[in-house]
């Protein structure tokens, strides 16, 4: 008799406790459903400033472009045009003819080199014609330089549907990974692949500079250029693959899941 | 008076004037929890002074509470919900609630008895509308969900009356095989479920009048 009301007791402390547990297990759903918000909000809150980020670098890295190219190119044409215009002596109309044919010549470049500029000046519009076009452009005007030998290839087929905020992240990285070959890698050839594999798109920059190693590489140096390309790509489910060797260039690879 | 009964009363006085101050400062839900700590302190005051012959008066005591703490609780979450389907399922509920109550008092536990069906009825509603209070909060992303008020509310509750759903439903049995058993170990857990119910309610008021701070800054 006694030990059946102990088990009775039993039985009842028992279901009690597993009733209680039940309680429990409700409640750490719940914060564990809280904390998840929480931290997928933050992560798009992330995304979002890092893509206004993006496209603020863009357009700082078009201004950049355009004053460089006003004050090289633009600016020496209209010197040019001015200087031809001054030298011009009316009292030998053939001379003067031939100088005034020159500076009109000069002048007509500078308004084709003014409309070009003009169309960079629509940063937004640069992604609009979509990323391969976009990276056409940005060769140009490396190209305009005549320090770069540059050959694009773009392979696969394109998606049918487009990620606006992809694009961007992927042509920002591509600025980056530009930016980081003319200051740093002392190279003569660049190699640009553009891929459309099943699921993503794929971007290859390969250059014939000096290389570099890449544990080698202090902190700060791969702190705005690297870890930059790294986070974007990571920011949209992408990865980085980066192949370098001192004397022997580099080879970045980045995959991001598309659309 | 011993010093948990001691710091078992400061609890619901220190509750009562902190969830009062938190109405005045414009959460309105917080007057129902004002006035049911209130009513619990005096209860308790009340029972615990009763002599062992008035059980009678000290079961009419307890079956009245139950029913207006159902009712308070209830205007408190109606006052925090946002679903207002649910919100005219748990103003219907108030009404049959008192009615089902005040029946099974007068006419099945006659005032002789713990009114088990109407506290784990009690218990059982309060456990469905909290939980789903506790998964609906209007959390504001840049805190962390333990600065929200009815956070701790809703877990104290779903503590107190979850945890003691299944001991008060088997009562009856077990009161069957040991009288003096049963009532002790009902007591001690009822004691331990109070503390946590109630230190988290303050917890949740203190984060209430802290966030309301905040806002008015």
């Amino acid at each position: 008799m006694g030990n059946q009301k102990q088990e009775i007791f039993n039985g009842v402390e028992l279901i009690s406790i597993f009733f209680i547990l039940l309680i429990a297990i409700i409640i750490i759903t719940a914060i564990l459903y809280y904390n998840k918000r929480r931290s997928h909000k933050e992560d798009l809150a992330s995304f979002q400033n890092i893509l206004l980020q993006t496209q603020f670098e863009i357009q700082e890295q078009t201004l950049q472009t355009i004053g460089t190219d006003l004050h090289d190119n633009i600016g020496q044409l209209l010197s040019l045009t001015s200087l031809t215009l001054n030298s011009i002596e009316l009292d030998n109309p053939d001379k003067a003819r031939q100088k005034v044919d020159a500076a009109i010549e000069l002048n007509l470049k500078s308004i084709k080199e003014m409309r070009q500029l003009g169309k960079l000046l629509h940063g937004e519009q640069l992604l609009k014609q979509g990323l391969e076009e976009a990276i056409r452009s940005e060769i140009n005007w490396i190209e305009k330089s005549g320090r770069f030998a540059i050959s694009y290839n773009v392979c696969g087929e394109k998606c049918l549907t487009s990620n606006a905020d992809k694009d961007l992240i992927l042509f920002r990285i591509m600025q980056e990974i530009l930016n980081n070959i003319i200051k740093h890698s002392g190279a003569g050839e660049i190699t640009i692949k553009l891929d459309y594999p099943e699921g993503g798109i794929r971007l290859q920059v390969i250059d014939n500079g000096e290389g570099f190693e890449i544990d080698q590489l202090p902190e700060e140096q791969k702190g705005m250029g690297l870890k930059n390309i790294q986070k974007r790509a990571e920011i949209v489910g992408g990865t980085v693959f980066i192949q370098s060797q001192r004397g022997e260039g580099t080879c970045i690879d980045i995959f991001i899941p598309y659309p | 008076m011993n010093i948990l009964e001691i710091y078992y009363y400061s609890l619901l006085t220190t509750g009562t004037v902190l969830a009062f101050l938190l109405f005045k400062k414009g959460k309105k839900q917080f007057i129902a929890l004002a006035i049911l700590l209130a009513i619990t302190l005096v209860k308790e005051l009340i029972t615990s002074q009763l002599p062992r012959e008035n059980y009678k008066l000290s079961f009419l005591i307890t079956d009245i509470f139950n029913l207006l703490e159902y009712t308070l609780f209830s205007i408190y979450f109606i006052i925090s919900c946002r679903n207002i389907m649910l919100k005219k399922w748990v103003k219907l509920s108030i009404p049959l609630f008192i009615i089902f109550g005040a029946y099974t008092s007068v006419f099945i536990y006659q005032f002789r008895e713990v009114p088990v069906l109407n506290i784990d009825l009690e218990g059982f509603l309060l456990l469905i509308i909290y939980t789903h209070l506790l998964y609906n909060l209007e959390i504001d992303d840049n805190k962390s969900i333990y600065m929200h008020a009815d956070f701790w509310i809703a877990i104290g509750v779903m503590i107190f009356f979850g945890g003691a759903f299944v001991f008060i439903g088997l009562l009856p049995i077990i009161l069957e095989q040991d009288s003096v058993r049963a009532l002790s170990e009902y007591g001690k857990i009822l004691q331990i479920l109070n503390y946590i119910f109630y230190n988290s309610i303050i917890i949740g008021v203190i984060w209430g009048i802290r966030n309301k701070k905040y806002l008015m800054v």
